[in-house]
């Protein structure tokens, strides 16, 4: 039961992130000058039109395919694997410690934490690849390509 | 002429360079996220001690193999390698996770050579007239072309129309960001400088694609490839071979999208995706790894990106943003576009349009060496593989223009990504939508101004006229056939 309530509750935030993004576009219509707001006003009333119409349909359906799906989300984890809220979480954690931290330091944490979080075991691997593939991607981007990766403000 | 140029393409300096901008444009195109404009804009600067056709000839071979090496990230990871390649994960990453891998890299890496040989037979051939045709067409029927793209969105919604619907809708929304293009208006950038520019594509669909693929193989463990297998690249090859009409219907979308100024390498591949799709007597099986649904994009990107120099070499209009980099490398070399370009530098059109065609054989060579070795990939272990992806992910993102809000704005669509994938909801619409938006926006509205007001502009002149009615009957006639199979079975 309590998946159940997981996957009802992160399908209800994906359908307020996307109608949250139509209702604020349409808000948004009505501050503009005529030309530049007429088509998005257009397409954002369409678009919550037709969102109404699939939520009442969505709300009609049988719950048995919603249940399904929980019971297989909730069967028991794989090895070698996490929860997606754990990896949006390290991916979150990466881009902060980057800004923080600098681009060489974060990834090189990021490149050995997440892989053990996953449950890699094998130290002697995971160092020399950690290790190598920060310095390739550093040495390339920021000596070849000329990009200006963030030096981290705790530096500065 | 055309055997004076084809010595002087041959010349030892232009063939290394042929190589060595290859090279440069697999290694580039292979990085998520970096497409053609990266690579070709970072070698511009490069051009500038050569003379004209080596120059000419370094970025057609750097422009051709980076479209081509884009492909490998789509497949192999589902992370797009460059806008022009999105298309390309939708059937090319079930093909590696189904075990696979070689034979969609085969479908890629032949079908790219043949759709950049259909672009190229173009260019030498009918290019004045399909340039002709082309500058017929104003606002009114470029929006008409417009919708005719969009309403593939029905196809692309793989039987949830109205979620389909819903999210194209989104997507386009999302494509008003920035600046009106009319009034110039600054238009929902809820006070962000950074949104005045509009919301940039490429970090929009390594979220959508990328990032939220780590977060549904975060979930299952294992490998990419779920049978520990990845086929063989010949097979691909065979495939293709076997293909003939997708080959042919592809690579007319490509050329034709080439030529249109503002249709360009971003809509290519979905275009001719979702027409093969409406042209398959199986639609159902695009998205489950069918090899048409690598070999449309696959073939219409390579072709598109050479009818692209088209009206670039032909009247010095550039389609595209990677062909105002080629028109700005031939003024910097003193080569004028245009009719001159052909009647006063002797064989250096020649020169050059064989350096183009090399630039096919060149990225085919070298393709089949690489994929055969860059398929293994899908049989690393996903907990040292997956972050690698979010790392070459945010790299990526941040490269192209050195913004953190890219990075964040890849994050937040990985999160959109995995909600949409976990609940089926049909991603491909909202790219779509993204991706035309401008087009239909800036279009209706220039038609409008043409028109004085009007709507009876789209219904008067006849090209907009009949590819309205081409769209109108065309959704028509799938509708019906939706119909009659969703019917069928409950006869029987």
């Amino acid at each position: 039961m309590a998946s159940y309530k997981r996957i009802s509750f992160l399908e209800i935030l994906l359908l307020i992130i996307l109608c949250g993004f139509a209702l604020a576009f349409l808000l948004e219509t009505t501050r503009l000058q005529q030309t530049a707001a007429l088509f998005p006003r257009l397409v954002a009333e369409a678009s919550l039109f037709v969102f109404v119409i699939a939520l009442a349909f969505r709300l009609l359906k049988s719950g048995e395919a919603t249940v399904q799906h929980a019971t297989s989300i909730s069967a028991k984890k794989p090895p070698n694997a996490t929860s997606f809220g754990a990896a949006l979480t390290l991916q979150a954690a990466y881009l902060a410690a980057v800004f923080l931290l600098g681009f060489p330091i974060a990834t090189l944490m990021y490149l050995v934490v997440c892989p053990r979080f996953m449950g890699y075991q094998r130290w002697r691997i995971l160092l020399p690849y950690s290790v190598l593939l920060t310095s390739a991607v550093f040495l390339a981007f920021a000596y070849v390509l000329h990009v200006r990766f963030p030096g981290g403000l705790l530096w500065r | 002429m055309w055997l004076e140029g084809l010595l002087t393409a041959l010349q030892p300096v232009n063939i290394l360079f042929l190589i060595l901008g290859t090279i440069f444009g697999l290694i580039i195109g292979a990085l998520p996220g970096l497409g053609p404009l990266f690579a070709v804009a970072l070698m511009l600067p490069l051009t500038y001690g050569m003379n004209p056709a080596t120059a000419i000839i370094l970025l057609a071979a750097v422009h051709a193999a980076t479209a081509y090496g884009d492909s490998f990230a789509s497949i192999l990871i589902n992370t797009p390698g460059g806008v022009g390649s999105v298309a390309s994960c939708w059937d090319g990453y079930p093909m590696t996770q189904k075990g696979q891998a070689g034979v969609a890299m085969g479908i890629s890496t032949l079908g790219s050579f043949l759709g950049g040989i259909l672009g190229w037979i173009s260019l030498v051939s009918i290019s004045p007239l399909l340039m002709r045709l082309a500058l017929r067409l104003g606002p009114p029927e470029y929006f008409a072309i417009a919708i005719m793209a969009l309403s593939l969105l029905t196809l692309a919604s793989g039987g949830q129309i109205l979620k389909g619907i819903f999210l194209g809708g989104i997507g386009l929304l999302l494509s008003f960001i920035g600046s009106d293009p009319i009034t110039a208006q600054a238009r929902f950038t809820f006070g962000s400088l950074y949104l005045q520019d509009g919301l940039p594509l490429a970090p929009v669909v390594l979220g959508l694609f990328a990032l939220s693929q780590v977060l549904v193989l975060s979930e299952h463990g294992g490998t990419i490839a779920q049978i520990q297998s990845v086929g063989k690249v010949a097979d691909g090859f065979k495939k293709v071979l076997q293909l003939p009409k997708t080959v042919l219907r592809a690579g007319l979308v490509g050329i034709f999208m080439g030529i249109m100024p503002a249709l360009g390498l971003s809509s290519a591949g979905i275009v001719a995706y979702f027409v093969e799709k409406r042209a398959s007597s199986y639609p159902e099986a695009f998205g489950t790894g069918e090899p048409r649904g690598v070999l449309a994009p696959e073939i219409a990107k390579n072709a598109c990106i050479v009818g692209d120099l088209i009206p670039t070499f032909t009247f010095g209009i550039p389609g595209s943003s990677v062909a105002a980099i080629f028109l700005a490398a031939m003024t910097m070399h003193g080569l004028q576009p245009g009719v001159q370009f052909f009647e006063r530098s002797g064989t250096l059109p020649y020169t050059v349009f064989i350096g183009i065609l090399l630039a096919q054989f060149s990225f085919f060579g070298l393709g089949i060496v690489l994929a055969r070795h860059i398929i293994k990939t899908v049989l690393i272990p996903n907990e040292l593989l997956l972050p690698v992806i979010v790392m070459l992910s945010f790299v990526a993102s941040f490269a192209m223009r050195g913004y953190v809000e890219d990075v964040i704005v890849t994050l937040v669509f990985g999160f959109i990504g995995y909600l949409l994938n976990r609940f089926k909801y049909p991603t491909s619409c909202l790219v779509l939508g993204l991706v035309l938006g401008g087009l239909v926006e800036a279009n209706f509205h220039r038609s409008l101004l043409i028109g004085r007001g009007s709507y009876a502009i789209f219904f008067t002149r006849p090209i907009a006229l009949t590819i309205l009615s081409l769209t109108a009957l065309a959704m028509a006639w799938s509708s019906v056939k939706t119909w009659a199979r969703s019917a069928s079975p409950r006869e029987a």
